[in-house]
């Protein structure tokens, strides 16, 4: 079992479609780490999941502090690791590029980290005809409506749904052309649980006119899959293709991921791509736990 | 300078024999050699095109193999589409972006990948040169693209007036005209709609000159008359200014040298587009509401108190923008009042007149080619002279006039009657509102012309105000009212009401401009009265806001190192004595600024031109802060981003200096480009 060392805390991901064969991806983004691919495939719903995952070495430190965890085989290690290279130390860090068929997540623990590595991937993916997915996350709100949850009964009669974890929403007054209120974060298991929700999401859901009322605008949206009301898989995502996601000593959070994206995809209007590097458009992202 | 800007230079070395070379840094070397040698140098700023943050672009080769120039009307959004689909990175590092008309460039290309290229860029035109050693020659310049032929023709109905003076401006405006439109086929279709409104526009300003020459020969027809003829001359010299700068460094790039010597190679096409762009986005955001209409249709049938007596006047809560407030701004009331049948400035950069505003055009200054990102020269300022556009449309409804006639004094009579009316009634009388606007501009006009200390009460018989007083303090002081409303129309809809950083802007551009100088005090006043309008403070705890929000601006400007005398000269009038003196300039000031806020503010033309929605780095407000413009991220379809707040944040990260890189000329270039590449708005093809 594949145990990245920074497990325990949320990383920064991008979401790729290429049109290239299978492992194409991976096996391009292989010269970023050192040695060789840690292998590792998980069921899908119906294709499989391989995960892959790395370590990438830098000079400059993207941590804190340095702690010691327990690596998949029980042995104590501090993190991150160090490894000389060219007579140099480096600090390894995880890197880890999930691939179904064509779709691809490639994640890393630290946003810093992400801004620098993540450019690193797009130009060894340059002209691979590859581009990033995004989510238009005002649309989904307006899909998921006030009460921030849409579900469906699959085949197998499960109920799967999408429910709101996260909202970040800024607000504008044309009327007043004042920054009395400029934004709003909620954090909860279900928002639309709540009786906030609602009232915060109403000016997106039903829009008044232009130059009415408030111009309200979805910055960033927490979402987690619910299979027969259990949770299977959650992430935060910008409007601009950047994501959140826990991954866990087990992976099974990330590996779930598509399955999250799959159920996102049956929602109209809301699934996107673009060519511009997501971490490079908009750093909202950063500093959400 | 640094090394993101190189120049494309191409110097005649024989007949039809070119040397081209590549240089970094500056031009300068490569004239020293063309003086030396006495021949035909050309140049142009190549920028690259795909940086990454942190690290230095690759050099472009001194003399390259070959060079293929692609006439992207859109490069922006081209750029975004080659950018991660199609170029490998060998092949991003020698793409670069330009000003001109050729507006992408990719170096050492084979023939057959630069034709592929030229489908995925979605150009009509691409010019591909082989080199040899350096060396160009006209067999080895391949042109590719045919010539687009628009749907219709341009109807051209001019004819000889038979006066041989204005036969000339019909010639010139036709040719001008003529070569525009086969120009615009090719590298502006937007704008083919312009020219025809200008077609239009000439025809009936011939008409007209006609006319009053067969009709009575008297003052008023001779003072209508030079006013037309000169209208017919300012839109000749517009249109010129429009060929010339706007035709040049198309395609045969060497059969088409620019104006601009330092963009005499590629010319300056594409800045010329992110121009005009700015100009039509804010045009179409103000097409929403016709001032003229509300003015007309609502505002003469609807009255209103407005007071009278600015010696005791204290705003108050009517006149701020407040949470409590429901109900819709006055100027957003009753129907829909769409512009109609406007007509649409033409743009191009003035060495000479800098940023300013005509009847039929607008410019920016030349500087802003090279330093458009430095707060003197930010295209902000452009948005300054488009608003006096507008508010020439509002005092000419106002004042019963239009741009023929010069204060005619007949309609002064009833408009004195009228104000003297009103400025003795008690603040409780109501009057229509259109007339109770033009009383507040009257009033103002008259409390500054009675500024000054008098030695002697005036009597009472002395109180009754007569035509040629009026009229005086109006003419002294209608450009000063006329500036509070556009000052007001560019912190209301352009600055979305952020005082630091209007001050900010205002006075980093005034720094190196004379009249500040000339008159601190006024301008002081001018920007004291802006950033306070809409707060509803009494009048002197709005100065003290307002002062505070000047100092901080101020100081602001002050620690990125943009300091002047001017600074300390304007701080002095807020000290002792002199303060006493600029509030009482602030008062009468405040009083006509909180009565066109009241009745010109528009969240209707403010969201079209914020356009949170659909401006894929708004996030969401209208915070020049919050705005998450990259020079790393390129355009996509469907984004439409919009140029004031691009703009804006442009002159933010200057005014804090938080930019990424400190090139001048790539940093312009590039605010240059993203801009050119804007969809028009969905209604700018209007009409006909």
């Amino acid at each position: 079992m594949i145990k990245t060392d920074f497990f325990n805390q949320p990383y920064v991901a991008e979401v790729l479609r290429t049109r290239n064969k299978n492992a194409a991806v991976s096996d391009a983004l292989e010269r970023l780490i050192i040695g060789r691919w840690k292998k590792e495939s998980a069921e899908g719903d119906r294709v499989s999941v391989v995960v892959h995952h790395g370590l990438v070495p830098s000079l400059v430190p993207y941590h804190r502090s340095r702690r010691v965890i327990k690596n998949e085989r029980g042995e104590e290690v501090e993190i991150p690791q160090v490894r000389k290279l060219r007579g140099q130390d480096h600090f390894l860090y995880d890197l880890l590029v999930v691939e179904r068929g064509r779709h691809v997540i490639v994640a890393v623990p630290f946003h810093a980290l992400a801004k620098w590595l993540f450019v690193k991937v797009d130009k060894i993916l340059a002209g691979t005809r590859t581009e990033y997915e995004t989510l238009n996350i005002t649309n989904m709100v307006i899909q998921l409506g006030v009460q921030g949850r849409i579900s469906r009964v699959t085949e197998n009669q499960t109920e799967v749904a999408i429910v709101v974890t996260r909202c970040h929403l800024a607000y504008s007054d044309p009327i007043e052309r004042k920054h009395n209120l400029e934004q709003v974060r909620l954090t909860g298991a279900n928002l639309g649980a709540t009786e906030i929700y609602p009232q915060l999401v109403d000016p997106v859901v039903n829009p008044k006119p232009k130059g009415t009322d408030l111009n309200v605008t979805p910055i960033l949206l927490g979402f987690a899959l619910m299979s027969d009301n259990v949770k299977k898989s959650g992430a935060i995502s910008d409007r601009h293709g950047n994501f959140k996601v826990s991954v866990g000593p087990g992976l099974r959070q990330i590996t779930r991921l598509f399955q999250l994206l799959d159920e996102i995809e049956q929602l109209e209007d809301v699934v996107s791509k673009t060519s511009n590097v997501p971490i490079l458009q908009s750093g909202s992202i950063e500093g959400v736990e | 300078m640094s090394t993101f800007t190189y120049y494309l230079s191409v110097l005649e070395d024989e007949p039809a024999k070119f040397k081209v070379r590549i240089e970094p840094d500056t031009a300068l070397p490569m004239i020293r050699e063309a003086l030396a040698s006495s021949k035909d140098l050309r140049y142009s700023p190549i920028l690259p095109a795909f940086l990454s943050p942190d690290e230095e672009p690759v050099a472009p080769p001194t003399t390259p193999t070959s060079i293929a120039f692609y006439f992207a009307n859109q490069p922006y959004l081209s750029l975004g589409k080659i950018r991660l689909a199609v170029l490998d990175q060998a092949e991003r590092d020698r793409v670069f972006f330009t000003e001109g008309l050729a507006s992408i460039v990719l170096l050492n290309c084979d023939y057959k990948r630069a034709e592929e290229l030229q489908a995925e860029i979605n150009c009509a035109r691409m010019e591909w040169w082989r080199l040899s050693a350096g060396t160009l020659r006209f067999e080895d310049v391949v042109q590719v693209g045919k010539l687009v032929a628009p749907s219709e023709g341009l109807s051209f109905e001019f004819e000889r007036s038979g006066d041989a003076a204005i036969d000339v401006y019909v010639e010139q405006i036709a040719s001008s005209l003529a070569s525009l439109w086969s120009c615009y086929v090719t590298y502006h279709p937007e704008e083919l709609e312009t020219l025809k409104q200008f077609v239009k526009l000439a025809n009936e300003l011939l008409a007209k000159v006609v006319a009053l020459a067969e009709g009575e020969q008297t003052l008023a027809n001779l003072r209508k008359r030079n006013a037309i003829i000169s209208a017919l001359v300012e839109l000749s010299a517009s249109l010129s200014y429009s060929v010339t700068q706007g035709t040049s460094g198309s395609s045969p790039i060497l059969a088409n040298k620019s104006p601009f010597p330092h963009h005499s190679l590629l010319g300056v096409g594409g800045a010329i587009r992110a121009l005009t762009k700015f100009t039509r986005y804010l045009e179409a955001a103000f097409r929403t509401r016709s001032a003229a209409e509300v003015i007309r249709r609502q505002y003469a049938t609807k009255t209103a108190r407005i007071p009278t007596k600015i010696s005791r006047y204290e705003s108050g809560d009517l006149y701020a923008v407040s949470a409590e407030r429901t109900d819709r701004e006055e100027f957003d009331q009753g129907g829909d009042f769409r512009v109609e049948n406007d007509i649409p400035l033409l743009t191009h950069f003035s060495l000479r007149h800098g940023f300013k505003e005509a009847k039929f055009s607008v410019t920016a200054a030349s500087e802003s080619l090279t330093a458009e990102c430095l707060p003197a020269w930010t295209l902000m300022t452009l948005s300054h002279e488009i608003m006096h556009s507008r508010v020439r449309d509002i005092l000419h409804v106002l004042f019963g006039n239009n741009w023929g006639d010069d204060d005619p004094e007949e309609q002064w009579e009833s408009i004195t009657t009228d104000f003297d009316k009103w400025y003795h009634s008690s603040d409780r009388d109501t009057a229509p509102i259109d007339q109770g606007i033009r009383n507040s501009v009257l009033n103002f006009c008259l409390a500054m012309d009675r500024s000054a200390p008098v030695a002697v009460r005036r009597s009472p018989s002395d109180k009754k105000l007569t035509k040629e007083e009026v009229l005086g303090a109006f003419r002294r002081f209608r450009r000063l009212a006329t500036e509070l409303f556009v000052h007001f129309h560019d912190y209301y809809f352009a600055y979305a009401c952020q005082p630091k950083l209007y001050v900010m802007s205002l006075w980093a551009s005034w720094t190196t401009v004379a009249a500040p100088g000339a008159r601190p005090l006024e301008y002081l006043v001018r920007t004291l009265v802006t950033v306070a309008s809409g707060t509803g403070l009494k009048p002197q705890a709005a100065f003290d806001y307002a002062v505070e929000q000047l100092k901080d601006g101020l100081d602001a400007l002050e620690a990125v190192e943009v300091g002047s005398p001017l600074f300390d000269a304007i701080r002095s009038f807020l000290e002792n004595h002199e303060r006493l003196h600029t509030f009482s300039l602030f008062k009468p000031a405040y009083y006509l600024i909180d009565q066109i806020r009241y009745y010109f503010a528009s969240p209707k033309i403010a969201t079209e031109i914020d356009r949170l929605e659909t401006d894929p780095f708004a996030e969401g407000s209208t915070v020049a802060e919050d705005y998450s413009a990259s020079i790393y991220v390129y355009g996509s379809q469907g984004d439409l981003v919009s140029p004031i707040r691009y703009s804006l944040a442009a002159l933010v990260r200057q005014l804090t200096a938080n930019s990424p890189i400190t090139d001048l000329q790539w940093l312009t270039a590039w605010n240059a480009l993203v801009i050119s590449s804007q969809e028009a708005p969905h209604d700018q093809n209007r009409f006909f």
